[in-house]
């Protein structure tokens, strides 16, 4: 299959840049079939002993170098997103929510609850990605000064977050 | 190292929204054919999809007979052009200055074809449509390539600037002016200081 030469570009600026709720979770990072489970029966939920910290509108930005599109964290500094800390631990992985995910009504994460719930089971046809994480040196998606999650007003600014399409 | 997963409801919801926009809406100017001969392996020599292959065309569809939903394209009934063996099928559309395309092979069923026909031969006197789609197209951006990218970068602010040279240190003379007094250093003294000088006359 030949797709028109921008065809990247576009699928980052219509779909992928709207990947703005990330939740940092420790463990090991599950499949797409595992993680399903695990959040339907309350393993990866706020009150699950895996989610770290959850982050929400996350400023991102479309940039192309060369062939290569690419989204990123928009500010150069970590900021907090919100204070939505929720224990302490090794984070290992994320998923990236689309926005449209907390939106209208058979929405999937629900902020208007203290302090993150999922409004409803998810499924494979929830717009998702679970990304791996790192410290700032390692190779990441997503990535912190540390990736030891401690509690705190604002404890872990996310530092760099790139996803690269060509 | 971990790699990166998407949901299936990702990947459709992101190849619907390109699907539609190489097709474009209903008023658009998109077209979809079957095609015989020579699969292209190239886009780049595509400069005027009107007239590209007008003669290996067998079926066309307009915009408004192409139905996209969660990734699948099905299309209303159209009686071919031509009669012939489709090996190929080529979307455009032209929305201002850019060209969306995209060509994609088609085989007989079990084929591995990115379109399969239970017949690739194409009759002028039978209608065709794809009605019942199986199969969705993948994008997966998990074989992105990194771009490495400095993480710090000097700037300056602002980027252009007018330089004023000033000397650093000047030499003053206060006052700015003066009468100047010429004073001899030394004085000639006649001693004794008083004298009666005789002036004496030659005749």
């Amino acid at each position: 299959m030949i797709f028109y030469s921008n065809v990247a570009d576009d699928l980052v600026q219509d779909s992928f840049i709207l990947l703005t709720t990330m939740i940092v979770y420790r463990g090991k990072q599950p499949t797409v079939a595992e993680y399903i489970t695990k959040v339907n029966n309350g393993t990866y939920t706020w009150t699950g002993n895996y989610l770290l910290q959850v982050y929400k509108d996350v400023d991102l930005s479309k940039s192309k170098v060369e062939s290569v599109t690419k989204i990123e964290k928009n500010s150069p500094d970590g900021t907090s997103y919100g204070n939505y800390f929720c224990q302490a631990g090794l984070a290992e992985w994320a998923v990236l929510f689309d926005k449209t995910t907390s939106q209208g009504t058979n929405k999937l994460l629900n902020f208007n609850t203290s302090p993150m719930t999922f409004a409803r089971n998810i499924s494979e046809n929830d717009l998702f990605m679970i990304v791996p994480v790192s410290d700032i040196k390692g190779l990441g998606v997503l990535r912190f000064d540390s990736i030891d999650f401690k509690s705190g007003n604002n404890p872990n600014p996310i530092k760099r977050f790139a996803v690269n399409f060509s | 190292m971990s790699i990166i997963e998407q949901s299936p409801g990702l990947v459709i919801s992101a190849l619907t929204k390109t699907l539609k926009k190489i097709v474009g809406t209903r008023i658009s100017r998109g077209h979809l054919y079957w095609m015989k001969g020579a699969v292209p392996s190239s886009l780049e020599n595509i400069t005027n999809p009107l007239r590209y292959r007008v003669a290996d065309r067998l079926v066309h569809w307009n915009r408004n007979q192409i139905i996209i939903t969660q990734g699948l394209i099905s299309t209303t009934a159209s009686t071919p052009i031509n009669s012939g063996v489709a090996t190929w099928f080529y979307f455009y559309r032209i929305d201002g200055n850019k060209i969306y395309q995209l060509v994609g092979t088609i085989t007989s069923t079990g084929g591995g074809g990115d379109l399969e026909l239970a017949n690739t031969t194409i009759f002028k006197d039978k209608t065709y449509g794809i009605q019942e789609p199986r199969q969705s197209i993948s994008i997966n951006p998990t074989s992105a390539t990194w771009v490495v990218e400095p993480i710090q970068s000097i700037s300056i602010t602002p980027s252009s600037a007018t330089w004023v040279v000033e000397p650093v240190q000047s030499i003053s003379i206060n006052p700015t002016s003066a009468t100047w007094v010429v004073e001899p250093v030394q004085n000639v003294e006649i001693v004794p200081p008083a004298a009666t000088w005789e002036i004496e006359y030659e005749l």
